[in-house]
């Protein structure tokens, strides 16, 4: 049964990967032609016609999407036009710093956030809901890239005790995954806190208690088990949307990461290196998608049933 | 760990490792010049290709400068001085023969002499004939051919007399590069392992994150005070004057007006900044054949209806000096035309003139934050034309993709550009204003003006050339193909408590101008 599930589940994922891959192909070539991105604004209209030619921008549409197909089928996703490297090494070299980002802002996330929306649950109404409710709508609402700037003037600039970006050393990782925690630190909050909400108001949990149970242990065995699915899915949905999506926070840090890659190889038509990041980034998001999908049943046993 | 010990641990290991990275970065050995150890450079755009025959950004110059050398160079006042070449004459009107340096030789050990100078000239053809790239040969069109006449002579033979050969194999993208590389056939050979024979080579070059430049022990001239350059990527302005405020960036590059107070405001910082020579700002007319725009008076008037004093004191702090001419101050061949005031009377009457009495609406193209404060700056011109009669519509695209617009002439009306001309010389802007030019895609110089410069381009005599530059600069005054703007100042910052660096106003990062303090 779990085998079969596990099977449709990988049969969904590579349809998915498969059908970006695709529509992203045709979805590049409605921005235009590269051409004058890799010759530069100098170039005259003569030497601009030799180049496409030159590149087979000038071919037809089902042609260039045929040779396409059999490149990527094979792994070939070609070589940049702006860095004339192999694209996919270009993003693998991306990846390990955007997935360390990620993770540590994940972590800090987790961190604070489960915990204060527990307790926020817990305390409804009280001073201390009240103040996570408001830290939650800050850190949803305060754009990313004034925050990221403020943890930069503050600890780099003033204080000195950070650096204000690169990755050169360790202590780079902080300020940015602070920033990019913050949001997501806010969202978990919210999110933990409404699913606890829910979960205290059920029936079994007065019958947890009944049995003579401690408040810690109805909290920690019941309620905080059965309110965890969601916002286990949220966290995983995060980090795979976070490989290729935390483009602001990159910039501001000059992070070298695959959402600052991304960004540049989109605004200079660079197709192969738009098509690899796209396609790690696609496998990323799916790939926490079928994790989710596949640890389910051993977080919530209902699942198993169904 | 007890919970309470853990954020003070924390603390602690994070003022050892900044007081580590801030470690002492000059040095003195006994006996030697004073040097330094690091120089950190924040830089707004990455390296991808780091061989100079093809042609990419500008600002890969920064570091194509310091790499490779070119058979002339600029001084710091930008006049031609020698560089691979000691010395240059006209021996024909299409002949130029350069006398090379001798005892040079590239980072690989390959030897520098004449067939090194053709083999690089073969090489430009073969990018342009075989499509590879943006070949730099565009740069030096009239050359047809390059001689080697012994290991310390060459000849460049041109298509008609070009005055301007010297100076523009003084321009980044005409570095000479060894043969050697190219040898096993691969023709990006340079492009991630550059060789050149500046003072310096390549360490490391991590796409989008840094690049490492250590001195070239086989370097010809003095060798540079820095013992290593480390320009490090951080895209976001506001990020790259933090990195200079907290002691992680000794320059920055293209500051952002808004945070010179900031740098200003530190004893150890100093904004340097002064007008940008190879650039001059204004908006193309880019339908100026058809409609409003093909009348002279109209165009006039948009010149008359901008009051460009306010815009550069209010927006642009006084980082800018207003121009009517085509040409850059510092350039050869520049001419002080009278400027365009601000007068909206007379805009109006030219407006009645032009059979627009009561204005018209124009498409303006623009790319916010491709240049500084151009989004406001676009704003407060159309401000001011709705003054007279003239709406625009605004319309926003990165600046390569609207650059394949004008090409392919679908674009009408206003194009705001920053017009750069990597050869400081009359001659260079002009040349844009041919039909193979970005401008003269759309407004190409025609009539007086285009006869003018037909002669200007093969006058070796250096007196009438710039008489000739200038009646073409006040022909174009009052022809206004462009709603003329001004020159912005390049805004750089230094940690002049470490550093000296003697800026050129091309603003071009030579290592061999930065010195220790």
């Amino acid at each position: 049964m779990y085998a079969r599930y596990v099977l449709s589940r990988l049969v969904h994922a590579v349809i998915a990967v498969a059908a970006i891959t695709v529509v992203l192909f045709f979805l590049l070539r409605l921005t235009g032609d590269p051409t004058l991105l890799i010759v530069g604004p100098e170039a005259n209209p003569e030497e601009i016609a030799r180049v496409r030619t030159a590149m087979g921008f000038d071919r037809p549409l089902p042609e260039q999407f045929l040779s396409y197909v059999g490149h990527v089928a094979g792994g070939d996703f070609g070589r940049s036009l702006r860095y004339n490297q192999s694209a996919f090494s270009l993003v693998l070299e991306r990846i390990l710093p955007t997935v360390e980002l990620a993770a540590a802002a994940l972590l800090i996330a987790s961190v604070i956030a489960i915990p204060l929306g527990v307790i926020a649950a817990i305390k409804r109404g009280t001073v201390i809901d009240r103040i996570a409710i408001l830290a939650s709508l800050l850190g949803q609402t305060m754009p990313v890239y004034w925050l990221g700037l403020l943890l930069i003037f503050a600890f780099a600039v003033g204080l000195r005790v950070l650096p204000p970006g690169g990755n050169s050393e360790p202590a780079s990782l902080i300020l940015p995954a602070v920033t990019l925690a913050a949001f997501l630190a806010a969202q978990i909050t919210r999110l933990m806190r409404s699913a606890m909400l829910e979960t205290l108001g059920q029936e079994y949990l007065r019958t947890a208690r009944s049995k003579g149970l401690t408040e810690a242990a109805v909290i920690r065995r019941h309620a905080l088990r059965n309110a965890a699915p969601p916002v286990l899915t949220i966290i995983a949905l995060q980090l795979g949307q976070l490989i290729g999506g935390a483009v602001v926070t990159e910039t501001v840090f000059a992070w070298p990461g695959l959402g600052q890659l991304l960004l540049q190889a989109i605004l200079g038509r660079d197709f192969p290196l738009v098509q690899a990041a796209v396609f790690v980034v696609a496998v990323s998001v799916v790939a926490m998608n079928l994790l989710v999908d596949l640890i389910y049943p051993y977080v919530d046993p209902r699942m198993r049933v169904s | 760990m007890n919970r309470a010990r853990v954020f003070p641990a924390l603390l602690a290991f994070v003022l050892i490792a900044q007081a580590c990275a801030q470690a002492p970065s000059t040095s003195t050995p006994s006996g030697a010049a004073k040097t330094l150890d690091r120089v950190t450079l924040a830089s707004p755009t990455d390296f991808p290709s780091l061989d100079p025959s093809y042609r990419t950004s500008v600002a890969v110059a920064h570091a194509l400068i310091n790499i490779y050398d070119t058979l002339v160079t600029f001084d710091k006042d930008l006049k031609l001085a020698p560089g691979l070449a000691t010395s240059w004459k006209s021996v024909d009107p299409t002949v130029w023969e350069f006398t090379l340096r001798t005892g040079v030789t590239f980072s690989d050990g390959e030897a520098f002499n004449a067939g090194s100078v053709k083999a690089w000239f073969t090489r430009l053809q073969e990018i342009r004939d075989k499509a590879l790239g943006a070949s730099s040969i565009q740069l030096i069109p009239s050359v047809t051919d390059v001689t080697a006449v012994n290991d310390t002579t060459v000849r460049f033979t041109t298509s008609q007399a070009d005055p301007t050969l010297p100076g523009r194999l003084a321009t980044y993208f005409t570095s000479i590069t060894p043969a050697g590389p190219f040898k096993a056939g691969d023709t990006k050979a340079l492009m991630a392992a550059p060789v050149g024979t500046g003072p310096y080579m390549v360490k490391e070059n991590v796409a989008g994150d840094h690049l490492t430049l250590v001195p070239n022990p086989k370097y010809w001239g003095t060798a540079p005070a820095a013992r290593e350059i480390v320009y490090r990527i951080i895209k976001d302005a506001a990020a790259r004057a933090a990195a200079l405020r907290s002691s992680q960036a000794d320059v920055a590059f293209d500051l952002p007006i808004a945070e010179l107070a900031g740098i200003g405001g530190d004893k150890n910082l100093t904004v340097l900044a002064k007008p940008e020579a190879t650039r001059v700002y204004w908006f193309l007319l880019a339908s100026a054949a058809e409609g409003p725009l093909a009348s002279k008076q109209v165009r006039q008037a948009l010149n008359y209806a901008v009051d460009r004093k306010t815009i550069i004191d209010k927006l642009l702090a006084g980082h800018a000096q207003e121009t009517s001419s085509l040409v850059s101050r510092q350039a050869f061949g520049y001419c002080d035309v009278p400027a365009y005031t601000y007068d909206v009377a007379k805009a109006k009457q030219l407006l009645a003139e032009g059979g627009f009495p009561n204005g018209f609406t124009l498409d303006v193209s623009y790319s916010p934050g491709n240049t500084t404060a151009e989004e406001q700056v676009v704003q407060a011109v159309g401000s001011y034309l709705a003054d007279v009669g003239i709406k625009l519509n605004y319309l926003q695209k990165d600046l390569l993709p609207r650059i394949a617009d004008l090409s392919a002439k679908k674009t009408k009306g206003l194009f705001y550009l920053g017009q750069t001309s990597p050869l400081p010389d009359a001659d260079y802007i002009f040349g844009e204003f041919q039909p193979t030019g970005i401008a003269g895609w759309t407004q190409p110089l025609t009539g007086q003006s285009q006869t003018l410069y037909l002669q200007e381009r093969k006058e070796l005599n250096l007196e009438t050339r710039a008489k000739l530059a200038c009646d073409i600069q006040k022909l174009q005054r009052d022809e206004a193909p462009v709603l003329y703007l001004w020159q912005l100042d390049l805004i750089n910052g230094a940690n002049t408590a470490k550093l000296t660096w003697d800026m050129s106003s091309d603003g071009i990062f030579r290592a061999s101008r930065v010195t220790p303090k």
